[in-house]
């Protein structure tokens, strides 16, 4: 976990970036709206997270609001070709456990809301090589109806059980 | 070292290959060859295996000193706390420990399981019961 100390133990995480370095720049530059912002707890196997959450989706119409503890496992595979080498990623989500979840009110310009999951179902602490990797991330997704309309994720590193 | 290639032979302890992590792995080691070998070591490595490769790492390495040419030599070593072995739908988690000499890297191996509860952790969708 990176970033700002918030009270009560939270510390704020930094948004999954994706893309070229491009996009990530558009995004890091972004100043509109939806805007979330993800504070969590240390995250460890077998004991309780605790997370707090806001987002900001102005006169956006958004019905429901989830946020979620999603394990997943990456492989990824070089791919050679004459125009050059590219990776290929696999994911598989082998966890999801869901931390809150709130239907807005019509004329709301924000969301906030608070959840605390104890993770003790099978699962591994975050573990990241060269190839493969074992992530975790706090997924807050804003959906109209059954629509989901805006997903962004938030990198929490998962420790082992507490020796 | 002469031409020929030593036998090497590792046994654990009471046939025991299953370890919290944290746990400590005993055993013999064994090996012999035509002259002492430069060197002997047991090392214990673990590998994260996708469709694209694996990522490997050795996470011990134990220098056995002054081999002799023939010799049985008993071991002692403190497994880490992580990372825990799993079976995954992309991923598997495997660790190993082997008895490597040198300087020709002739290596024996056995598998080892390091996960809390005694048992690889199964990352794989439940199948869903009727």
């Amino acid at each position: 976990m990176s970033g700002r100390e918030a009270p009560d133990r939270l510390t704020e995480l930094a948004p999954v970036e994706v893309g070229g370095w491009i996009l990530r720049l558009r995004a890091r530059l972004r100043t509109g709206v939806p805007r979330a912002r993800v504070f969590a707890s240390e995250a460890r196997l077998g004991t309780r997270l605790d997370v707090e959450w806001r987002l900001d989706h102005g006169a956006r119409a958004i019905t429901n609001i989830s946020v979620a503890l999603v394990g997943t496992e990456v492989a990824r595979q070089r791919i050679s070709a004459r125009t050059g080498i590219s990776v290929v990623a696999q994911r598989h989500p082998f966890l999801t456990l869901a931390l809150d979840r709130q239907m807005p009110e019509p004329a709301a310009r924000t969301s906030a809301g608070r959840g605390s999951v104890t993770i003790t179902a099978p699962a591994v602490p975050t573990l990241i090589g060269r190839l493969n990797e074992i992530s975790w991330a706090i997924v807050v997704e804003a959906a109209f109806q059954a629509e989901a309309i805006w997903t962004r994720e938030f990198a929490v590193t998962v420790r082992r059980v507490a020796p | 070292m002469s031409g020929a290639r030593p036998q090497l032979a590792l046994e654990l302890e009471h046939g025991r290959n299953v370890f919290e992590p944290g746990g400590r792995v005993a055993g013999v080691a064994s090996w012999s060859a035509p002259a002492a070998p430069r060197g002997i070591e047991l090392r214990l490595s673990w590998s994260l295996v996708g469709h694209g490769g694996r990522d490997w790492k050795i996470a011990e390495t134990l220098p056995l000193p002054q081999p002799q040419a023939a010799e049985r030599r008993p071991f002692l070593l403190t497994l880490p706390l992580s990372p825990y072995s799993f079976q995954g739908t992309l991923l598997r988690l495997t660790w190993t420990l082997e008895l490597v000499a040198l300087p020709g890297e002739e290596k024996i191996g056995v598998g080892l399981v390091v996960a809390p509860g005694n048992q690889v952790i199964d990352l794989r969708p439940t199948p869903t019961r009727l």
